[in-house]
């Protein structure tokens, strides 16, 4: 059996190469792009340099057939997206310290070390990749 | 309990909401569709997915590197 090739989805869908490729390129570039801390040039250039070809890929590229879902499910997402901005919003706006935490403020410790950011990376591109592939 | 403790609390209900309706909506006969199913409807549309990929370049900047 060709090594790339490995069970996935209960033995029945294959890792194909090109999938394989893809994950690899996405760890390499995460623990890349780790090394650079927040606040830096550097972790903006690798933000943008993931980000903005992914954006433009994903604006450009003819989107795979989807099931319609129904305005209740829109709905509820949007129910949920919204308190979840309105409640960062309120935070954000309200008093400027520790006691206050935003949410990217309560990522701070864990994106402070290489392994945190590593995961962040893998995360944020993970997501972004997912987007891009509907 | 100090307005962190509260803050922190009120994150992790959003989040606790959110995955339980993700949950409810995988079972069978839910009214409401998983996020998945959701997030790949509003991608059909361009203007869907200029918002969206919007957000996620704007997640990615704020958390990793403004």
């Amino acid at each position: 059996m060709d090594p790339v090739r490995q069970a996935a989805d209960g033995g029945q869908r294959p890792l194909s190469r090109r999938r394989a490729a893809v994950i690899a390129a996405v760890v390499a570039y995460a623990l890349v792009a780790g090394v650079f801390r927040p606040f830096s040039n550097a972790a903006l250039g690798a933000v943008l340099v993931a980000g903005i070809p992914l954006c433009w890929a994903g604006v450009r590229r003819r989107p795979r057939r989807a099931e319609p879902v129904g305005r209740r499910s829109a709905a509820v997402w949007l129910g949920v997206g919204v308190v979840a901005g309105a409640f960062e919003l309120a935070v954000l706006l309200g008093p400027d310290d520790a006691a206050h935490p935003t949410l990217s403020l309560l990522a701070d410790p864990l994106l402070d070390t290489y392994p945190g950011r590593v995961l962040g990376y893998l995360l944020w591109l993970g997501a972004g990749l997912w987007l891009v592939s509907r | 309990m100090t307005p962190r403790a509260v803050i922190i609390a009120c994150f992790a209900a959003i989040l606790g909401a959110a995955i339980a309706t993700d949950l409810v909506a995988r079972r069978a006969g839910s009214a409401v569709r998983p996020l998945s199913a959701t997030l790949a409807a509003a991608l059909r549309a361009r203007g869907g997915r200029v918002l969206l990929l919007g957000a996620w370049l704007w997640l990615g900047w704020h958390f990793l590197a403004r």
